[in-house]
C-alpha cells in the first residue's frame, strides 16, 4: 500500500475536492438558469397571443410558470446543498447524521455518474437520525471518491449502489458495482487517497474492491434515536443532480 | 428565402424543447435532440443547414460529434455552445471545423444572426 499520506496532502486533496464540487455545481446551476432564461423568453414570445385572448396561449403561460419554477427549485436545491457542504468543513469532528452525508456526497457525485451514462442508487433506511462521529467533510469526500473509483470499472451493469447498514458500534457504508473492478495504477492511487481520507475522517476502510467489487467504510457511532434538528435534504432527480434514495 | 433548417443538440431536454419552440416561432425549421448519438443518426435521415451542438454531453461530446459530422457532411455548418468557457474547447472546436463557438447563455437573436451567417458563408447540408 502507498506510504501514509501527510496531513498537508490530505488538506490539499480536500481543497481540490471542494473546488471540483463547486465547479461542477456552478455548471449545473448555470444550466438551470439558462433554461429559466429561455423559458422567460418563450413567455415573452407567447404573451402577445395571450393578451389577444387565445386560450391555448393563456394555457401555455401557466405551464411555463411551472417549468420556470422547476428550474428555480433545482437551483435552490443546489445552493442549499452547497451551503450545507461548506458548513461541513466548520468542525473537524462532531456528531452528524450519516444519511445526510451520504445524500450530499451522492448529490454531487450524480453529475459525473450522469455524464458517464451510469446510474447511482442509494439504499438508506428511513427512520431515526443515525448519528455518527467523524469529520463529515472528509467522509463525504471519501464516499464521492468511492463512486468515481467504481465508475472506472463500469461496463455492463452501469449501476453503482450505496448502502447504509448498522453495525455493532456504528454504521457501515458499502459502495458496490456489479461490474468487475478495474485495478490499474490510477485506481490504486485513488484507492490509497480514499483510504487516507477515510482514516483522516476518523473512520475505517473495511473492504476494498479488488476482490469482490465492494468498498466498505465503517463509521463509529454516536448515539441512536436522537432527534435531528437538520431537515432532510431534497435530492432533485434528473439532470440537476442527486439520486434515488429508497 | 428558403426556411433555415436547424438541428439543436443539448442533453438538457427542457432547454432543447424551449429553444426549438422559440426558433420555430421565428420561422426557423428547428429540430431538437438530447444526445450526440441521436444527432448523428438524424443527420443521416434529414437535411439540415446548421447544427448547434453543446460541448459537454453524456456519451458523445460535442467535439467528437463535430469530428464525425465533418467526416460525413463536410459542408454542414456546426456551431458549438458551451457553458464552460474553456479556451481549449473553443480552439479545438474551431480546428475541427466549427463555424463559431458561443458561450452560454446566448441571446436568441444573436444565435439566429450567427445561424444565418453560417449558412450565408456557403456551408450547408
Amino acid at each position: 500500500m502507498a506510504e501514509t499520506l501527510s496531513e498537508n496532502h490530505i488538506r490539499e486533496q480536500a481543497f481540490l475536492y471542494f473546488s471540483r464540487v463547486l465547479s461542477g455545481q456552478c455548471h449545473e446551476m448555470a444550466n438551470a438558469l439558462n433554461i429559466a432564461r429561455e423559458l422567460c423568453g418563450l413567455h415573452e414570445d407567447i404573451l402577445p397571443r395571450a393578451r389577444e385572448g387565445h386560450a391555448d396561449a393563456v394555457e401555455r403561460l401557466g405551464s411555463l410558470a411551472h417549468r420556470m419554477q422547476t428550474q428555480i427549485d433545482r437551483c435552490h436545491a443546489i445552493v442549499r446543498t452547497l451551503s450545507r457542504f461548506a458548513h461541513s468543513a466548520d468542525e473537524v469532528r462532531l456528531p452528524c447524521d450519516v444519511r445526510e452525508i451520504i445524500e450530499r456526497a451522492l448529490f454531487f457525485a450524480a453529475r459525473q455518474v450522469r455524464l458517464r451514462q451510469a446510474e447511482l442508487q442509494a439504499i438508506v433506511p428511513a427512520g431515526d437520525v443515525q448519528l455518527v462521529e467523524c469529520n463529515p467533510f472528509l467522509l463525504q469526500q471519501a464516499i464521492h471518491a468511492g463512486t468515481e473509483l467504481l465508475l472506472e470499472g463500469i461496463e455492463r451493469s452501469r449501476r453503482i449502489t450505496v448502502c447504509l447498514t448498522p453495525d455493532a458500534d456504528g454504521e457501515v457504508v458499502t459502495l458496490a458495482s456489479a461490474d468487475p473492478f478495474v485495478c490499474n495504477d490510477a485506481a490504486a492511487e485513488l484507492l490509497a487517497e480514499i483510504t487516507a481520507t477515510v482514516q483522516a475522517a476518523g473512520c475505517e476502510v473495511r473492504e476494498t474492491p479488488e476482490c469482490n467489487g465492494r468498498l466498505k467504510f465503517f463509521i463509529p457511532g454516536c448515539r441512536r434515536g436522537a432527534t435531528s434538528t437538520d431537515s432532510d435534504l431534497a435530492i432533485p432527480k434528473g439532470t440537476g443532480g442527486g439520486c434515488d434514495v429508497s | 428565402m428558403a426556411t433555415l433548417r436547424v438541428l439543436f443538440v443539448d442533453d438538457e431536454e427542457e432547454l432543447v424543447s424551449t429553444v426549438v419552440e422559440r426558433l420555430e416561432l421565428r420561422g426557423i425549421a428547428a429540430t431538437g435532440v438530447v444526445s450526440g448519438e441521436a444527432a448523428l443518426a438524424l443527420i443521416e435521415e434529414q437535411p439540415f443547414d446548421v447544427v448547434v451542438l453543446d460541448v459537454r454531453m453524456p456519451g458523445l461530446g460535442g467535439l467528437e460529434v463535430i469530428k464525425r459530422i465533418k467526416q460525413s457532411h463536410p459542408d454542414l455548418a456546426v456551431l458549438l455552445l458551451s457553458g464552460h468557457g474553456a479556451k481549449e474547447d473553443a480552439t479545438t472546436g474551431l480546428r475541427l471545423g466549427a463555424f463559431d463557438y458561443l458561450q452560454k447563455p446566448v441571446d436568441l437573436e444573436d444565435l439566429i444572426a450567427v445561424l444565418h451567417r453560417a449558412v450565408a458563408g456557403g456551408q450547408c447540408g
